[in-house]
């Protein structure tokens, strides 16, 4: 269990040393997040408290780094994580690929305007908050779809339970 | 709806931690997480620097050596032309002046880029450099032997945030090369770009003329190389025109840089 939270603090700090180190350095990943879709496919794949955690520690990581930016990622992300942990809850009950993508749109547009918040009230413009989202989306869902079927493939996570009872009784099963 | 009491709690703390923060109550931890994870972060970008410039340097034709190659033998050829032409001032002027310059001088300490913002929006560089190394908010930093790119914006113990001069929030008083006054303001327009603006119209500016800094900010000294005069703009009856500036420097490609301190703000030696 304590190697399970170890796995996630690493994973988060992987991911925050990535998007200030690597990604600004590289033309062709300067739309790169991969905070936030690694944030979903662990809020599907994983434990509620996990994605949490690892929202906080990533978020933490660029807040360190990027000191000019000043929009509290540290909050920012473990917040969007609650938002999308009830509407996978309430709206989205299965899960599967579209959840996925459904919520890392829902997620970025949210994680958007709690950063263009935070710019009004901080340097009084929100001026650049959606710069360049219609790449960030693109990667977004690239990364989301290739880590779902990942986790697909190389876990059960996302296998559906038929129960036996189920399966006996089944005309197909019978024929 | 309405509203769990966990949530209330949880909105409260927040609003607190923000508040918090604001005071600077964080800042201890945030130095201590700093120096934990700089060495980490200061090798993964210099690598990532050093791959990308291999990966670019595999994929340049030998015209594109060439012209890389003469590019920087014009910004060789700036720094000393500009060097050339500030001694030649010195020397011009009383001898009282040079004893003034040697007393109030300035040293620099080097510093490694870790991490940058450059686009339309924001132009800005962070180094591992900070505020135990004689940093301030205001100096200048320079890079590839002398060339002027921008201003320290944010300082804390470990690292700063530099604010290159084509970031659309800075602003630099700029001076002509051949003479030692006041020309116009340099704003950044982002992506690499700058404007000289507020030129008087009775100055005789003209394409491919080298622009300095002026010297009148507190802790930037003159006479550093900031770019070149592409296009000026403006009606013979404006009373001010606006110039396009080139970088000198290579904003893009700039894993070192220097910042220009004081000494008496140098730390002390052991």
């Amino acid at each position: 269990m304590v190697l399970g939270w170890i796995r996630v603090a690493l994973i988060a700090l992987l991911i925050g040393c990535f998007e200030v180190a690597v990604r600004p350095f590289v033309p062709w990943l300067v739309f790169f997040y991969p905070l936030l879709p690694v944030l979903v496919l662990t809020l599907l794949g994983s434990r509620f408290s996990r994605a949490v955690v690892l929202g906080t520690i990533g978020g933490l990581f660029l807040d360190l780094f990027f000191l000019d930016q000043l929009d509290y990622a540290v909050l920012r992300f473990p917040v969007v994580v609650c938002i999308l942990a009830y509407v996978s809850g309430k709206w989205l009950t299965n899960r599967s690929l579209y959840t996925a993508l459904a919520l890392t749109i829902f997620g970025r547009v949210i994680e958007r305007i709690f950063a263009w918040c935070i710019a009004l009230i901080i340097r009084g413009t929100g001026e650049g908050v959606w710069h360049g989202i219609a790449p960030v989306f693109s990667f977004d869902l690239l990364t989301v779809t290739v880590g779902f079927i990942i986790l697909a493939v190389w876990t059960s996570r996302f296998l559906t339970a038929i129960p036996r009872a189920a399966i006996r009784e089944s005309s197909w099963y019978e024929s | 709806m309405p509203i769990s009491k966990t949530t209330i709690v949880c909105i409260a703390i927040g609003i607190v931690l923000i508040i918090l923060s604001f005071v600077g109550i964080f800042r201890p931890i945030g130095d201590a997480a700093r120096w934990l994870f700089l060495p980490v972060v200061r090798t993964v970008s210099q690598t990532t620097q050093e791959a990308v410039g291999w990966l670019h340097g595999a994929s340049r034709t030998s015209e594109q050596d060439r012209i890389a190659q003469l590019e920087e033998r014009v910004r060789l050829f700036t720094t000393d032309q500009v060097a050339c032409a500030s001694l030649e001032r010195e020397n011009g002027m009383l001898r009282a002046q040079a004893h003034f310059l040697e007393e109030s001088g300035y040293d620099s300490v080097g510093a490694r880029v870790i991490s940058r913002e450059i686009g339309s929006i924001r132009a800005r560089v962070t180094i591992d450099r900070g505020a135990r190394d004689g940093i301030e908010t205001g100096q200048a930093v320079v890079a590839d032997g002398g060339l002027y790119v921008g201003k320290i914006l944010t300082v804390r113990e470990r690292i700063a945030v530099v604010e290159l001069f084509t970031d659309p929030e800075a602003r630099t008083a700029a001076a002509p090369l051949a003479k030692p006054r006041l020309l116009g303001v340099i704003e950044g327009r982002g992506n690499g770009a700058a404007l000289l603006t507020y030129i008087p119209s009775s100055e005789e500016l003209s394409e491919d003329q080298i622009v300095v800094t002026a010297g009148t900010e507190e802790k930037v000294s003159g006479h550093l190389p900031v770019g070149i005069v592409n296009v000026v703009n403006g009606k013979p009856t404006d009373p001010f025109y606006t110039a396009a500036l080139e970088p000198l420097a290579d904003l893009e490609r700039m894993p070192y840089v220097s910042v220009l301190r004081p000494t008496a703000l140098a730390p002390e030696q052991p």
